[in-house]
C-alpha cells in the first residue's frame, strides 16, 4: 500500500532526477555530437535513474513506472529539448523497469534485480528510439550495437548506480520510515 | 525477530483504555504510555500519565530528544499510523479528535506545512478533507482570513511570503477547520525575532478565543502568561513534573538549566522581567554552570562569560591589524541592493555578533569576508591584507567558516573520516578519538555524519573547523536550532578560542546571546550598518533595536506596538525573497538559474503581478478545455507525430502546432519564438547524427570529411526528425501555456478518478523545486571552501548527492505528516469521491470532441501530406 510519504518522497526524488535528466539532455547535446550512435547509447542509462532509485527506496508495485513518468514530466517542465517526447520516454522506460521488478514479485531488490530492471528499461527506450529518434534508419549492425549498449548503460547507470546512491542514503539514517529500512529490519 | 512479531499488531492498533472514572471535559487521557520507534532500542516516551481538558492551554518543555514532539503526535493521533511506532499503555482520545479536523497542527518548518500554491486553495484544503460542501467553502475561507486579520486575496500565491506570514497562514489553515485541540510544535523555530513575535501574538489571540491549545516551544518567555499548565519532560521521555505554569517554572528553574531546557546564563522569567525595567538591567554577571558535561576541556578555563566590552579592552592590540575591515562595501543582486556603504572594523581578538532582520544580508556579509560573495563596490581587508591579495589556500588556513546547515560541510561518509579529513580506515587515530570525546561524540566514529542528531551534527562541524588552529572564525547562526546544552557547550568553546587570541564573528538572532557573549555587535538593517559598538550601547538605543527588528524576548506581549504587527502585502515583498531569487539568477545552478522557480509559477498559472486577474480576464480557448484532457490529448498527439516520415509532413505538422499556439492559446509570435529558440540549436545535433550515420541504399553518393560519410538522404531524414521534435516542443509550450497546475490536479481527481493522494502528493512535491535550487546554491558555496578535497571527491555521493537527497527525504516526510494532520487521510486521500473540491473542474462533451477532433485533424494532415 502506498503511503502519502512514499508518494511525496517519490515525487521529490523524481523532481531531482528530472533536473538531472535535463542537465544530461544538454550535456548529451554537446558531448555526444558526432559520436557513433553505439557510443551515444552509452549515455542513455542515466535517463532512467529515477526508475531505479525510487523503487529501491519505497519498494512498491508501480514505483518504477510512476516515478519515471513523474521525473520525465519534470524534465519536460524544466525545458527539455525533447519536450513531450520525454514524457513518452518516461512511460516506455518506466514500463521496462517495472517489468524487471515484477519478475521478482516486487519483493527483492538486490543487485541482480536492479541491473535487470535497468537493462529492461533500456529495451523500453530502444523501442522509442527506433520509432521516434531515427534508430530505424541505422545500419543493422549499428542498431544491434545501439540496443545492446543502451541496455548495458541502463544496467549500470539505471540499475547499479541508483542502488549505490540508495544504500548511501540509507546509511544517513533518513530512510528509517521507508520500506528499504523495514526490509533490513525484518532480516535477522 | 521481535520486530517482525510485533510490527503488524502495533501498527494502527492503539490500545484503547476503557476510560472509567474519567472526569468531564477530558479530551485526551494517557495512562502509563510507552512509545518506541522501530529500529531503536530505547523508548522515546516512558510511563507517561497525562490528561488534557477542553479549554485549557498546556506548554510542553523538555531537552531535545525528550519526546515532546512524539507526545504531541500521539495526542494528534498521528502516532502510530502516519508515523510507525509501538505504543503500549492506555490511550484514550475524545471521539471527535479522531474525526478529520478534530486536531489542528502547526509545525515548525513554514516551508513544509503548506501544500498548495495559492492562499485560497491552501485554506480550503482542510475543508475539502472534511467534505464541506463547495458552496460553503468560499465563505468559510474568507471568514478565516478576516478573523486572523490577514489581508490576502484568495488567488495570491504564497510561495514568496515571509516565514512569519507562512506560519500565520498555517495557523489560519488549522483554525478554519474549527479543531477541538490545536497543537503547535515549535512554530517559531525557523523565524527571526520579529516574526516569532507575530506568531506569539497570534497564539495569544487564539488562546483568548478559547481554543484548547498545546504548545511546544523553547523560546517560551512571552507565552508564559497565556499557558495554564506546564509539562516538563526529561531526556528519557518521562514526565518530570506537571503543574501550574508560574509555580512549576519558578520551582524547577534550576532543573531546567541542568537538563538544558534553558541556557545556563539565563535568569528565571520573573526576575528578568523585573530586572529588565531597570536601566542597567541587561548586564548582569551570570554564573555559567557546566550543564551538559559535554566538554570538560571547555569548562576548565571559563566559568564566567565576560562582561560586555571588557575582553577587547583588556588586552592592548594597537599593533595588531584589524581582523576584518570593510569600507564602502556594497552588495547588489540584479536590481536589488542588499546593502550599501558598509563601513566597520572588527578588532582582532573580539567576539563580534552581526544581527539584523531576515533578509538584511547578514550571511552574505559573512560570506563576503571569506571571499565567497564578491562585493560590487568597496574594499575588504582581512587581518590587515586586502582580500584579493589572499590565495584561496592561505585564506582557508587563516580563517574558518561554518555554514548554518552543518550537513553542507560533510564530505565523508563516516564521522571519523570527516574529522580527520581523509579516509582513515579501521584504525582511528588517537587524536581523532580525543577530539570526538571532547565534543561529546565518542562512539559515533563509524556512523554517517548525516545520521547524527542536530546537536551532534553542529558539534561535529565545529570540531572539523577546530582541527587546525585559525586566526579568524566565521560562523553563520551557530546556535540555530540547537538545544540549550549544545548552545552552551559551543559558546564556551568559542569563548576559549577567543581568549587564546582568535577573532570570532557570528551572525545570530539571539539577543540574549549577544548580551551575554559578544564584545562587539554590528547591526545590519535597512541596507546598511545602523550600529557598530559594544552591546551595552545597542541595548541603550531602543530606536535602533526597533528599526532592525531586534526584539527583546523578555518583553511581555502586552507591550506590542501596532507597527510591529506587520501583515499583509508587504510580506510578499520581503527582501529575503528577492535575495534568494536574485542569487539563483546570478549563479548558474542545477535547475538553470531562477528558472525552475519561474517555471513553477508560470506552470501554476499564477500571474504574480495581478493576483485577481484570473477571474476577470477572458480566458483563451485552450485554457477553457479541461486541463487533464488537454495534457493527455497532447501526449497522444506527440505519439501520432512519430508517424511523420517526410519533410512536407514535418512542415505541415509544425505549421498546425503554430496555429494551435496562436489561435487557441493566444500566444504572440514573439512569445513563441522566445520559448522555442533554445531548442533549435539542439536539433542540429540530430541532423548531424542522421547525416553521418543513416543507413543508405548502396550507390548513394556520400561526401567524405575526416572519417564521416555524409549523405544527402541522411541529412533529409535528420531534418524530418528535427521537425518532428520541434512539433513536440510546440505542443509542450501549448500545454504549459494553457493549463494551471492546481486545476490539472483537481481535474485528475474529479474527472479521471485518480486517488487524491497521488495528485496532491505530486502537487506538494512540485512546491519544493525552488527550495532545491537555493539549497544547491548554498551547497556549492560550502563545497568551494573544502577546496581540493571536495573537488577530488566528486565521485563520492556524500559530496553532492547525500546532503541534498537526505534533506529532500526529510522535507517530504514532514510535508506528508503535515498533510495528514490536516485530515488528508483515509477516504479523503484514497478515493476521489472521499472529499469535496474547492475548484470545480467540469468535463463536458466539448472536451471529448476537442480531444478527438485535434488528433483526427493531425492524422488527416499527415495522411494528406503522405509521401
Amino acid at each position: 500500500m502506498w503511503k502519502l510519504r512514499d508518494i511525496i518522497v517519490a515525487v521529490v526524488l523524481s523532481a531531482v532526477c528530472g533536473a538531472i535528466y535535463m542537465g544530461w539532455d544538454w550535456l548529451y547535446g554537446v558531448a555526444a555530437t558526432g559520436l557513433n550512435p553505439v557510443l551515444q547509447a552509452a549515455f542513455n542509462g542515466l535517463w532512467w535513474l529515477a526508475a531505479g532509485l525510487v523503487p529501491y527506496i519505497i519498494r512498491r508495485p508501480g514505483a518504477a513506472l510512476l516515478s519515471e513518468i513523474a521525473s520525465a514530466l519534470f524534465e519536460f517542465v524544466f525545458g527539455s529539448p525533447y519536450s513531450l517526447g520525454a514524457v513518452l520516454s518516461g512511460v516506455l522506460q518506466g514500463l521496462g523497469a517495472e517489468v524487471g521488478f515484477a519478475l521478482f514479485c516486487w519483493r527483492r531488490y538486490h543487485l541482480g534485480a536492479m541491473v535487470l530492471s535497468g537493462a529492461l528499461a533500456g529495451l523500453g527506450y530502444s523501442v522509442q528510439a527506433y520509432f521516434q529518434y531515427g534508430a530505424n534508419s541505422y545500419a543493422p549492425g549499428v542498431l544491434a550495437g545501439f540496443v545492446i549498449v543502451t541496455m548495458l548503460s541502463g544496467a549500470v547507470l539505471g540499475g547499479a548506480l541508483p542502488k549505490w546512491i540508495g544504500d548511501a542514503l540509507y546509511r544517513t539514517g533518513s530512510l528509517q520510515n521507508f520500506e528499504i529500512a523495514r526490509q533490513v529490519r525484518r532480516q535477522p | 525477530m521481535s520486530a517482525q512479531a510485533t510490527a503488524p499488531k502495533s501498527m494502527g492498533a492503539v490500545p484503547q483504555g476503557a476510560g472509567k472514572g474519567r472526569r468531564p471535559g477530558v479530551v485526551v487521557s494517557l495512562r502509563g504510555v510507552q512509545v518506541r520507534y522501530p529500529g531503536t532500542d530505547t523508548p522515546v516516551l516512558s510511563n507517561v500519565h497525562f490528561e488534557l481538558y477542553e479549554g485549557e492551554s498546556v506548554l510542553f518543555l523538555g531537552p531535545s530528544g525528550s519526546g515532546k514532539s512524539t507526545l504531541a503526535l500521539l495526542i494528534a493521533g498521528l502516532v502510530p499510523g502516519a508515523v510507525e511506532a509501538e505504543v503500549s499503555g492506555q490511550v484514550w482520545r475524545h471521539p471527535r479528535l479522531s474525526e478529520p479536523g478534530g486536531i489542528g497542527m502547526v509545525f515548525q518548518d513554514p516551508e513544509t506545512q503548506l501544500c498548495m500554491l495559492e492562499v485560497g486553495d491552501e485554506l480550503a484544503f482542510g475543508l475539502e478533507n472534511l467534505r464541506v460542501p463547495r458552496d460553503q467553502m468560499r465563505e468559510r475561507v474568507r471568514a478565516a482570513l478576516r478573523e486572523r486579520g490577514l489581508p490576502l486575496s484568495l488567488s495570491q500565491p504564497h510561495q514568496h511570503f515571509s516565514g512569519g506570514m507562512k506560519q500565520k497562514l498555517a495557523m489560519a489553515c488549522t483554525r478554519v477547520m474549527r479543531p477541538l485541540v490545536m497543537i503547535c510544535d515549535e512554530p517559531t523555530a525557523n523565524l527571526d525575532p520579529l516574526a516569532s513575535r507575530q506568531v506569539f501574538i497570534e497564539l495569544a489571540r487564539v488562546r483568548q478565543q478559547g481554543q484548547t491549545l498545546l504548545v511546544i516551544e523553547h523560546r517560551f518567555d512571552p507565552l508564559l502568561p497565556f499557558m495554564d499548565r506546564v509539562v516538563l519532560l526529561d531526556h528519557t521521555g518521562r514526565i518530570h513534573r506537571s503543574g501550574p505554569t508560574r509555580q512549576v517554572v519558578a520551582e524547577e528553574w534550576e532543573w531546567m538549566k541542568q537538563v538544558g531546557i534553558v541556557p545556563p546564563w539565563k535568569s528565571p522569567p520573573d526576575a528578568d522581567a523585573r530586572a529588565a525595567s531597570g536601566p542597567a538591567a541587561p548586564f548582569r554577571a551570570h554564573a555559567v554552570r557546566d550543564a551538559s558535561g559535554v566538554s570538560p576541556l571547555a569548562a576548565r578555563s571559563i566559568d564566567q562569560p565576560p562582561l560586555d566590552g571588557q575582553a577587547s579592552d583588556e588586552r592592548p592590540r594597537a599593533q595588531e591589524p584589524a581582523a576584518v575591515s570593510i569600507s564602502g562595501g556594497r552588495l547588489a543582486y540584479a536590481r536589488h541592493v542588499v546593502w550599501d556603504d558598509v563601513n566597520f572594523t572588527i578588532p582582532s581578538g573580539s567576539f563580534t555578533a552581526i544581527v539584523g532582520p531576515n533578509g538584511a544580508g547578514k550571511s552574505s556579509l559573512l560570506q563576503a569576508m571569506m571571499g565567497m560573495v564578491r562585493l560590487d563596490a568597496g574594499e575588504l581587508s582581512l587581518l590587515g591584507r586586502p582580500l584579493p591579495a589572499w590565495s584561496r589556500r592561505e585564506l582557508v588556513e587563516a580563517a574558518a567558516y561554518c555554514f548554518q546547515n552543518p550537513e553542507f560541510q560533510f564530505i565523508f561518509e563516516r564521522v571519523a573520516d570527516e574529522l580527520a579529513n581523509r579516509a582513515v580506515g579501521e584504525d582511528i587515530p588517537e587524536a581523532v578519538r580525543a577530539l570526538l570525546a571532547e565534543f561529546g561524540l565518542a562512539g559515533t566514529e563509524r556512523k554517517s555524519p548525516f545520521s547524527l542528531s542536530q546537536g551532534q551534527k553542529r558539534r561535529l562541524s565545529v570540531a572539523t573547523m577546530l582541527r587546525q588552529p585559525h586566526r579568524l572564525y566565521l560562523l553563520d547562526e551557530p546556535t540555530f536550532g540547537q538545544d540549550a546544552a549544545t548552545q552552551a557547550a559551543l559558546l564556551r568553546r568559542l569563548r576559549e578560542l577567543n581568549q587564546q587570541g582568535a577573532t570570532i564573528v557570528i551572525t545570530t538572532h539571539d539577543m540574549d546571546l549577544v548580551r551575554t557573549w559578544a564584545t562587539q555587535v554590528v547591526v545590519l538593517a535597512e541596507g546598511g550598518v545602523l550600529f557598530c559598538g559594544p552591546p551595552k550601547g545597542l541595548f541603550a538605543r531602543p530606536d535602533i533595536m526597533a528599526r532592525a527588528h531586534l526584539v527583546d524576548d523578555l518583553r511581555p506581549l502586552a507591550e506590542i506596538s501596532p507597527q510591529e504587527e506587520d501583515t499583509g502585502p508587504s510580506a510578499s515583498g520581503d527582501p529575503s525573497t528577492h535575495d534568494t531569487v536574485a542569487q539563483g539568477a546570478r549563479t548558474p545552478s542545477l535547475l538553470g538559474g531562477g528558472r525552475a522557480d519561474k517555471l513553477v509559477r508560470d506552470a501554476a498559472g499564477c500571474p504574480a503581478q495581478e493576483p485577481d486577474a484570473r477571474s476577470g480576464r477572458r480566458k483563451p480557448l485552450a485554457a477553457r478545455i479541461n486541463p487533464a484532457v488537454q495534457l493527455l490529448t497532447c501526449v497522444v498527439s506527440v505519439c501520432i507525430a512519430m508517424a511523420v516520415r517526410s519533410i512536407p509532413q514535418g512542415l505541415g505538422l509544425f505549421a498546425f502546432v503554430l496555429a494551435l499556439m496562436m489561435g487557441l492559446a493566444w500566444l504572440s509570435p514573439s512569445q513563441i519564438v522566445k520559448r522555442m529558440s533554445p531548442f533549435l540549436a539542439f536539433y542540429i545535433v540530430y541532423v548531424w547524427t542522421q547525416t553521418a550515420y543513416a543507413r543508405v541504399a548502396p550507390g548513394t553518393p556520400t561526401f567524405q570529411i575526416l572519417w564521416y560519410h555524409l549523405s544527402w538522404p541522411g541529412f533529409l531524414s535528420g531534418l524530418v526528425l528535427a521537425l518532428r521534435m520541434l512539433s513536440a516542443v510546440g505542443l509542450g509550450v501549448y500545454v504549459l501555456s494553457s493549463v494551471d497546475v492546481t486545476e490539472t490536479m483537481a481535474a485528475f481527481c474529479q474527472n479521471l478518478r485518480v486517488p487524491p493522494k497521488f495528485a496532491y502528493g505530486l502537487l506538494a512535491g512540485i512546491r519544493y523545486l525552488p527550495l532545491f535550487q537555493d539549497e544547491w546554491t548554498r551547497l556549492r558555496k560550502a563545497r568551494q571552501l573544502r577546496g581540493r578535497d571536495a573537488k577530488v571527491g566528486f565521485l563520492r555521493p556524500a559530496v553532492y548527492a547525500l546532503p541534498l537527497l537526505s534533506q529532500a527525504v526529510r522535507m517530504a516526510e514532514r510535508a506528508a505528516l503535515a498533510m495528514e494532520a490536516r485530515g488528508f487521510q483515509g477516504d479523503a486521500a484514497a478515493t476521489a469521491g472521499g472529499r469535496t473540491y474547492f475548484r470545480q473542474v467540469s468535463l463536458t462533451w466539448r472536451d471529448g470532441a476537442y480531444a478527438v477532433g485535434l488528433n483526427l485533424a493531425i492524422v488527416a494532415l499527415l495522411w494528406l501530406l503522405r509521401p
